[in-house]
Parts: structure tokens; C-alpha cells; sequence
């Protein structure tokens, strides 16, 4: 079974593409989001979605979120005993997916169409393809989120013959796509976004200002403190979008605080998170070549557009307010069932081609020579465009710089700026030349191919040899090779998850072990019921502890309301 | 006929004709299963569209000329329009932004050098937030830079093409004008008068004297060029020094154009002052100027102590005045003879392309005075006068054989001591040798033989230039 995954920052989503369309699977929680959250617990075996997001409260030392904003380096997080890399975390958050929907359609699960954002570097695509080889299934295809988003909308809509823009504030991600549709043609025209601007952001802003305004001290607090902290701010955050202020209580070390923050003190304090919005955006448009007036709409998805922020930025930019949100948390993952489906071939999507382009720019590294003759070297060339339609595959010329000159050294670079040494160096070619032509006769022909799933593959041809070279790009730093993939494929296998009949008991004994690290005041009470609930546990008599299960339920319900 | 002949269909300037006719073609042309035909198709597809909109913009522009409002144009006389953002169809109110003005500002704010601070004004503009007024401000900020490159230090210029989104591969046509553009409004920057201390003080002068002598010179940098005042200040060598060093150390090697307020000729004045020689207008000027500086120094020295002589002695002793302008009028003498010289040696040494009668003559001095030494020498009865001929020859073909090889450091006075002592030593050596005749031929064969072996070695090298 092909599924599409939406392995987001804060939360992932997982479906396929069947009779009725994109369908999504709930988890084991009954549940269509799953929190992107990984705990360890004492017997080692491993805890995804709700239970562990519940465990970051209570046993923040071995539960992990925010992971995804890691992928494409060696950062290493200890869970317990061992260090996990990011690749593994998303893994182990697969594997928990993928156990969904195994349970909901009775099917094995071999390959997935896995998106993420538009502005993902090569390496971070990598990384997220090998976190699928970790899980066990085969990753080919990666979609670009405001892609997925914009498939599900425009197909959804089958609306012809329109051009929209779609702005993506994920978790931890923000991207934007300009795309058209007509004709059962999905074409990307333009993407733009940042990788580490998201919902956590505003988030760290609101606890920063929280902390500076007590005159408390980050370090000061235990890491059960902060996740509590955390927790509240993001509620005050949602509860911004609706009413003009909020406020946060928290204890800290028996004394508590109130803190309460308005909407206008919000928004000035996001304003350099937006000021960082409008780069993405102004680039997509002038890439597109589209003036804001040719667009039909502006399309908001992902959680934190619901900020009313947000929206007031795109009125600024844009100078209207067709703005039209898609259940914003889903709209991604729908889009990667469509792209599942357009990868296997689905009968029904015979009619859709989605045409995707390359985020980033591609070229080697440059002499220039200036009016008087001068040599400046360190200039970026780019060969292929950023928001080139991929695939796509381009030559260019080059000249050696010297007269008898026996080698060229023809770099790789990904980037935006005019100087490489702003660039990422995804490697380099050395050509022979012949050293007794002169410079101008002396052309190597620099072929650069980009395909649809990713893989760049540079040639270059000696047009006096007519020998042809071919570079095989090193590893990324940050990148796992095949046999480091093998290595922690057979580590990873040791870490078992929870059978998914038990997760509901762990989810609702983690949210009461988190209630009780919350609640000072009724925290005998809540102790008693985790005893209690654990020695019914033992009894292993599914009755029995379901009847408990949704009693327990009901009082942490209670609890939590007042 | 391509791009129609790829999508399947007549030439045309129907947008949805290319678009229905691509979405057909596409669905057998896969990007992820035919990866060259979806190529093939999606350039014809992209061409056949911009053909299609190049028509469709031109017609409008024939039926009515004022329709599309043009860029703000880069000339001066924007500077004087304010650009009025198009409105959004929903305000109907024309918002009116004075892009000039706004960029005189950013230009005056960025004088404090304080990126950050510049940041947050721009990003202070609610007006720029539109998409459109942006790219518009963003082109004439373009070409302000071009056409004006006001002073603004780097970090400033940096953060006015990152606001304006032009700090990108291909947001520019030509990133090396720009890195020029930009270094250039930094050196104006750092040249304003203001901040003359502070430059000197970048430009390592630790002591006082020094940062004084750097100020100075900075500030006759600055100055409006005059004939009288440079040939005055060119007078010390030493200035002529001072002001090199530091047009070489602003300017970088070799020296670009020194942006205001420097003037370009006080630039060029004293580039020329250092490095060319005798026999340019400039080099001329200041050899004239030195002469007539000690001619007169010569006179009112020789006035000084005629008066001395006429207090002693009850009459002015008018020979002293005679006397002592002699010694000056030697002594210029000697040292314009010696700069000739070896303005000679160095004109010799330089390679120069055959043409014309000066290349001409350039090739062939050594062998001219050569012959003409041989000529005085055998044909007339002094051949002490060949001698004064061929031991230049002979001097000056060894320096053009020497030309481009290395010398070691400890020969180097030596020969500049021969350029010295030429004259002296030909006419010794010429009444000590016993027989002059056959010393003066052998000489003056040597020194064919060394221009032979110059010219020999010079031919090829030539070849290869004109090819």
C-alpha cells in the first residue's frame, strides 16, 4: 500500500488516496493528528503522539519534540541511554503512523509519498527519506507541503483556470507557493519559505516576554515548569485569535504568577517573525512573475495561519483579503494522499499532472572579469534557476581563466547569494584540459540535471578532448550514508513501540501523570487514580479496564475544566 | 512551426488554445515518466505563452499609448515625480509615495553606519508593505546606485538590497557591477570630510605625525584640482610619496577612480606625478617647476649673500648672484641629464610593439648609435668621441637583454650606479686604453650582438601577440 504522510513539526497526518478520495487515518486515540512527540519510557520501549507529548511535562528528560526542525544535521538528542538523531526520532514517528494505518485498512504499508516544505535543502530531503528507509518503507517521492495543500484545495475546488498563492505557517516551517490550475494541470510557478520560522516561534517569543516581565530566569525553571509554561502560552496564543487578551498563570516553586498579554502587545512583539514573512513572499511573487492583482486567491493552511496576525500581514501585501482557509491542519496531508495516488498511478487521477519546481538555486563557482580586465573570483553562476520546472536539465560554458591552464575546477553550489561563500558546497568536478589551446577555445560544457525526486547529477564535457565527466556528489555533512542507515536501521529495530490496543491506557495514564505535575492542589487525588488505574491494568481484563479507562477519563475531564 | 508544432497546434495568440493544448500533451508526457519529453514540451509550452503575452502587450500599448504606466525612470527627473502606488482595487484612494525622498533619507540614516537601526526604519514603512510599490522602489534604488552611488558604508548597502530582496543570484544582471557599486559608496562614505580622522586612523597612522600627514594629504585629495597649488605641493618628493601610497592603498592596485569627494583629477595628477617619468605633460611640469624652484633659489641665495659681501666689502658683490646660479643652473643640469638617462635605459627596457616611428626607433637605438659609434670610431680621427657613442650602445642593449630576467638585489645599486657614471667612465677608460680603435669596434660589436640576441629573443613573442 502507497500512503501519502505529513510529517509535521507539531503534529503528522496519515492517509491514502481511495474510492472517495484523499482519507485520512485516526490513530489509536481516534485521532487524526498525531503530536510529532517521542518518549522513552522505563522498559524502553517507545511512546508517539499524545502519551508522549502528555510525558513532556512529566518526564521531559525522555520525551522529545520539535524534532523536525533538526533534520538535515547531526544533532543528537538523549532519550534515556542512548542519542537519537533526528532522522530516527521521525522514524519511530512513522512507525507509529504507519501501525495506524495498517490497523485501519488491514494492509501492509511498503511505500510512502512523505511531504515536507517547499524550502527543505537537499540534505533535509534526505534526511526525511532516510528516516522512511529507518521506519521500513520505501520513500521515492518527497511533495513540497504548499503543493500537497494546494492539490487538495484546487481539486477539491475544481476550479479552472486559477491562479492562487498558498501561505503555509506550519509548526516550525513557513513556505509559500504560487501555483495555476486549468485543465486538470497542477503547475507550480513559484516557492519561497523559511525553515525555521513557524508556530514554535511566536510561541518562543510569548515565553521570552512572559519570563522577562516576572523577572525569572529560563534556567531557573525545572524542565516540568517550562513544559507546563509552554502548554499555557500556546493556549493563550489560540485563545488570541478570538478575543483581545489572555492570561497565564503558573506556579513556580509555590508562588504564582499571573501574566496576561493583549492582542496589540502580540502583535508587536511578532513583528520581526512577520517582517521575516514578507522575504518569502516578495520573492515567490517576483519569481512567478505575477503582479498581485493576477491572483484569484490567497490560500491559508497550517495551524498557525489562524493567527488574525497573519491574515492582517497578507492584507498588507497584498492589498485585498480573498483570503480562504482549508482546514488548515489537513489540507497538507490530504494533498500527500493525492500524491500518493498520483505516484501509484490511481485510475482516477488519470487527468491531474502536477508540475513541481526546484526552491533553490544551482550553479558553480565564478571568475568575473571586470571593464578594466580585472579578475574577481567567488561569484555564484547559477545554471539552474530557482523555480526552474523540474525536471530539468541545462548547459552552460565555461572558460579557464589562464592561458595553459591543465585543470578547471568546476564547484557545486545550492544557494540564493551572488557570492559562494554565502552558498552550501554540494561538491566538485575536476576536468583535464588541454593546456595549449587558448582560453576562449577551450570550453568545458557544464551539464546540470535535476529530477523530480530531487537527485542532481552534474556532467561536464571537454569540448577539445571530448571527454566527459560525471560527478557523483558527496556526501551532504549531516547526511546518513546507505550503510550508516543499515547500522541504525538494526538499532532502531530494538526499540519497540506500544501495541496500539495498549496505547490508549498509556495516553491516559500519561495525561493524569501530567495533570498531577500541573495541579498542586489535587495532587493526592490524582495520584490515587494512577495507583489505582495501574494495579486495574494488571488485572489484564479488557472490561474491566475499559470501564475504568472511561471513568478515569471523566474525572481527569472534571479536573482539567476547572 | 515551433513552439506550435510541439504542442500540437496552429500558431496562435489564444492563451487558453496553448494552455488546453499543453494540458493534453502533458498527460502523455509525464514529468516523472518521460522526464526529456516533458522538457521538450514545457520550453515549447513556455515559449509559445511569452510569444503569446508579447503580442497581447503590444496591441494595447498601439491603441492607446498612456495605458502602462512605465518603471519610475532612473534619470534624475524621477527624482523629482512621486510614484503613485497603483491601487488596490478595493481603496480607490491613489496612494502617493515619494520614492526619491524616501531613498535621500535611507541614504542620509545610513551616514551613522548602523545597519540595524537602518533595518528597522525601512521596515517601519507601512507603505512598502504592498508587494508592488516595493519591486518599483527596489528598481530605482537600482538605479540610484548606478547613476549617483551616494556615500553609504557597506553593512547600510547590504541591508538596503537584502529589504529590496536584490541580494540574490539573478536579482541583478551583472553581481560584479554591483560588488563595485558597493565598494565604491563605501570608500565615498568613508571619505567624507567628517570622518577624515577615522580614515586615517583605518589607514594605520599611530603616531601624530602620521595620522597628521595622512589628514593632510586626504584633504588635498579632496581639494578641487589647480595647476599652480599641485606643482607647488609636487615640489618635495616626499609628497609625491606620501600622496601615491595613499591613492594606491584607497584606490587597491591597479587603482580604480576615487569616488567624491575626491576630485578625479587630483587623482590623476598625482598617479601620474609618481609613475610616469620625464617625458609626460605632468612628469614635464613638475621637472620644470623643480628647475625654476632652484633657479630662484639659486638667485635670492646669490641676492642673500651679494648683499652679505656688499655689507663687508661696500659694494654688492654682483658675483656671487652669478656664481651661485651657476652651481644651481649645474646641478639642474647634471640631474636632468642623469633623469634623461635613465629614462632611456628604462624606455629601452620596456617591450613596445613595432609600429610607427617611434616603435621604430625604440627597435632600432642600439643598433643606430651602434653603427654610428663604428662609423666615428674607424672613419674620423677622434675616436674618442665613437666611445661617447658606443658605450651607451653597449649599455643600452645590455638593459634591454636584461629586461624581464631576474637580478639579484646585490647587483641592482650597482647598475643604478652605472646609469651615473656612464659618461665619466666611457671617457676614462676611452684615454686609458692603448689602442681605442679596436676597443671602440669591439665594443660596438658587443653590443650589436647583445641587441641581436634580444631582438632574436623578442621575435617570437611578438608573433604570438599578433596572432
Amino acid at each position: 500500500m502507497l500512503v501519502g504522510i505529513d510529517l509535521g513539526t507539531t503534529h503528522s497526518l496519515i492517509g491514502r488516496y481511495g474510492d472517495d478520495g484523499p482519507t485520512l487515518f485516526p490513530n489509536a486515540l481516534g485521532q487524526l493528528l498525531t503530536p510529532s512527540v517521542v518518549s522513552l519510557d522505563a522498559d524502553g520501549h517507545a511512546l508517539v503522539g499524545q502519551a508522549a507529548r502528555d510525558r513532556l511535562v512529566s518526564h521531559p528528560g525522555s520525551s522529545v519534540a520539535s524534532f523536525k526542525r533538526w533534520m538535515g544535521s547531526d544533532r543528537e538528542t538523549r532519550l534515556g541511554d542512548r542519542g537519537f538523531r533526528p532522522e530516527e526520532l521521525s522514524a519511530l514517528v512513522l512507525r507509529a503512523l504507519i501501525a495506524d494505518a495498517e490497523a485501519a485498512t488491514g494492509e501492509t504499508v511498503t511505500e510512502a509519498v512523505i511531504s515536507v516544505p517547499a524550502y527543505f535543502s537537499d540534505a533535509q530531503r534526505k534526511a526525511t527519506q532516510a528516516a522512511g528507509t529507518l521506519a521500513g518503507i520505501k520513500v521515492e517521492r518527497l511533495i513540497n507541503e504548499p503543493t500537497a495543500a494546494a492539490l487538495a484545495y484546487g481539486l477539491q475546488e475544481r476550479r479552472d483556470g486559477s491562479r492562487f498563492l498558498v501561505f503555509d505557517l506550519g509548526g516550525g516551517t513557513f513556505d509559500v507557493s504560487v501555483l495555476e490550475m486549468f485543465e486538470g494541470v497542477v503547475e507550480v510557478h513559484a516557492s519561497a519559505g523559511d525553515n525555521f520560522l513557524g508556530g514554535e516561534d511566536f510561541l518562543d517569543v510569548l515565553e521570552k516576554t512572559f519570563l522577562a516581565d516576572l523577572g525569572l530566569q529560563r534556567s531557573s525553571l525545572d524542565a516540568a515548569t517550562s513544559g507546563v509554561l509552554r502548554q499555557r502560552l500556546e493556549t493563550a496564543k489560540r485563545a488570541l485569535t478570538g478575543q483581545a487578551s489572555a492570561t497565564v498563570q503558573l506556579t513556580v516553586r509555590g508562588e504564582t504568577h499571573e501574566w496576561s498579554i493583549d492582542e496589540s502587545r502580540f502583535a508587536q512583539l511578532a513583528d520581526p517573525l512577520l517582517q521575516r514573512m514578507r522575504a518569502p513572499l516578495e520573492r515567490a511573487m517576483r519569481d512567478a512573475r505575477l503582479q498581485p492583482e493576477q491572483l484569484d486567491e490567497i490560500v491559508l493552511v497550517g495551524g498557525a495561519s489562524r493567527m488574525p496576525l497573519v491574515a492582517r500581514l497578507v492584507t498588507r501585501m497584498f492589498g485585498r483579503l480573498p483570503l480562504r482557509h482549508v482546514n488548515p491542519d489537513q489540507a497538507i496531508a490530504l494533498g500527500a494522499c493525492v500524491a500518493a495516488g498520483l505516484k501509484s498511478r490511481d485510475q482516477r487521477l488519470d487527468e491531474v499532472v502536477l508540475t513541481d519546481v526546484c526552491p533553490y538555486s544551482l550553479g558553480t563557482q565564478v571568475v568575473r572579469r571586470d571593464g578594466q580586465g580585472r579578475m574577481q573570483g567567488g561569484f555564484f553562476e547559477p545554471i539552474i534557476h530557482r523555480n526552474s520546472v523540474v525536471p530539468v536539465s541545462r548547459e552552460q560554458s565555461f572558460f579557464p581563466v589562464n592561458p595553459g591552464q591543465s585543470k578547471l575546477r568546476l564547484d557545486v553550489f545550492q544557494g540564493e547569494s551572488p557570492m559562494v561563500e554565502r552558498n552550501i558546497k554540494l561538491g566538485e568536478l575536476e576536468v583535464e584540459i588541454d593546456p595549449t589551446r587558448p582560453p576562449q577555445e577551450n570550453a568545458v560544457n557544464l551539464r546540470f540535471t535535476y529530477d523530480v525526486n530531487g537527485v542532481l547529477q552534474v556532467e561536464a564535457n571537454v569540448s577539445s578532448t571530448g571527454k566527459q565527466y560525471e560527478l557523483v556528489l558527496e556526501q551532504n555533512p549531516g547526511v546518513l550514508s546507505a550503510e550508516q542507515i543499515r547500522a541504525r536501521l538494526a538499532a532502531l529495530a530494538e526499540i519497540k513501540i506500544h501495541p496500539r490496543s495498549k496505547q490508549e491506557n498509556l495516553a491516559l495514564l500519561a495525561r493524569a501523570e501530567r495533570i498531577y505535575e500541573e495541579h498542586l492542589a489535587m495532587r493526592d487525588q490524582v495520584q490515587a487514580w494512577i495507583a489505582q488505574f495501574r494495579a486495574v491494568l494488571e488485572t489484564q481484563d479488557e472490561m474491566v479496564i475499559r470501564e475504568h479507562r472511561l471513568e478515569l477519563g471523566r474525572a481527569l475531564d472534571t479536573l482539567e475544566s476547572i | 512551426m515551433w513552439p506550435y508544432s510541439e504542442l500540437g497546434i496552429e500558431a496562435t495568440a489564444d492563451e487558453r488554445a496553448i494552455k488546453r493544448a499543453y494540458a493534453v500533451r502533458l498527460k502523455q508526457n509525464r514529468p516523472d515518466e518521460n522526464p526529456e519529453g516533458f522538457q521538450r514540451l514545457h520550453e515549447a509550452y513556455q515559449a509559445a505563452l511569452q510569444r503569446c503575452r508579447g503580442s497581447a502587450a503590444a496591441a494595447p500599448a498601439a491603441a492607446t499609448s498612456a495605458a502602462p504606466r512605465p518603471l519610475p525612470p532612473p534619470a534624475a527627473t524621477a527624482a523629482s515625480a512621486s510614484q503613485p502606488a497603483p491601487a488596490p482595487p478595493s481603496t480607490p484612494a491613489p496612494v502617493t509615495f515619494d520614492a526619491s525622498a524616501f531613498l535621500q533619507e535611507a541614504v542620509a540614516r545610513a551616514d551613522a553606519n548602523e545597519p540595524a537601526a537602518l533595518r528597522k526604519w525601512l521596515e517601519s514603512h507601512q507603505a512598502l508593505w504592498s508587494l508592488s510599490l516595493k519591486t518599483r522602489v527596489g528598481q530605482h534604488w537600482l538605479a540610484v546606485i548606478h547613476q549617483a552611488a551616494p556615500p553609504m558604508p557597506d553593512g547600510c548597502f547590504d541591508e538596503m538590497l537584502a529589504f529590496f530582496r536584490l541580494d540574490h543570484a539573478g536579482a541583478v544582471p551583472d553581481p560584479l557591477l554591483v560588488a563595485q557599486r558597493r565598494q565604491r559608496m563605501h570608500m565615498a562614505w568613508h571619505l567624507a570630510p567628517a570622518r577624515r580622522d577615522a580614515l586615517a586612523g583605518l589607514l594605520g597612522a599611530r603616531s601624530v605625525s602620521a595620522r597628521k600627514q595622512i589628514t593632510r594629504s586626504l584633504r588635498w585629495l579632496q581639494q578641487p584640482f589647480r595647476w599652480p597649488v599641485a606643482l607647488w605641493r609636487s615640489l618635495l618628493p616626499q609628497n609625491l610619496r606620501n600622496m601615491n601610497n595613499l591613492i594606491l592603498r584607497l584606490a587597491g592596485q591597479p587603482p580604480v577612480e576615487l569616488p567624491p569627494p575626491v576630485d578625479p583629477r587630483q587623482q590623476a595628477f598625482w598617479l601620474q606625478a609618481a609613475h610616469s617619468g620625464l617625458f609626460s605633460r605632468v612628469g614635464a611640469a613638475i621637472v620644470g617647476a623643480r628647475v625654476a624652484g632652484a633657479l630662484l633659489l639659486g638667485l635670492l641665495l646669490g641676492v642673500a649673500f651679494g648683499a652679505f659681501a656688499g655689507m663687508q666689502g661696500g659694494q654688492f658683490a654682483w658675483g656671487m648672484v652669478g656664481l651661485l646660479e651657476a652651481i644651481a643652473g649645474g646641478f639642474c643640469g647634471v640631474a636632468l641629464a642623469i633623469m634623461a638617462w635613465s629614462e632611456l635605459t628604462g624606455w629601452q627596457r620596456r617591450p613596445m610593439p613595432l609600429k610607427g616611428a617611434v616603435g621604430w626607433l625604440h627597435f632600432a637605438l642600439v643598433p643606430l648609435l651602434a653603427i654610428g659609434a663604428l662609423i666615428v670610431v674607424d672613419a674620423t680621427d677622434s675616436p674618442m668621441a665613437g666611445w661617447m657613442l658606443t658605450v651607451p650602445a653597449l649599455w643600452l642593449a645590455l638593459a634591454r637583454v636584461l629586461h624581464g630576467r631576474k637580478i639579484s638585489a646585490s647587483l641592482r645599486p650597482w647598475l643604478r650606479l652605472g646609469i651615473f657614471l656612464i659618461y665619466p667612465v666611457a671617457s676614462l677608460v676611452a684615454s686609458a686604453v692603448q689602442v681605442p680603435v679596436i676597443m671602440g669596434n669591439s665594443l660596438a660589436a658587443a653590443a650589436l650582438l647583445a641587441w641581436t640576441i634580444d631582438a632574436w629573443r623578442r621575435v617570437p613573442r611578438r608573433q604570438r601577440a599578433l596572432a
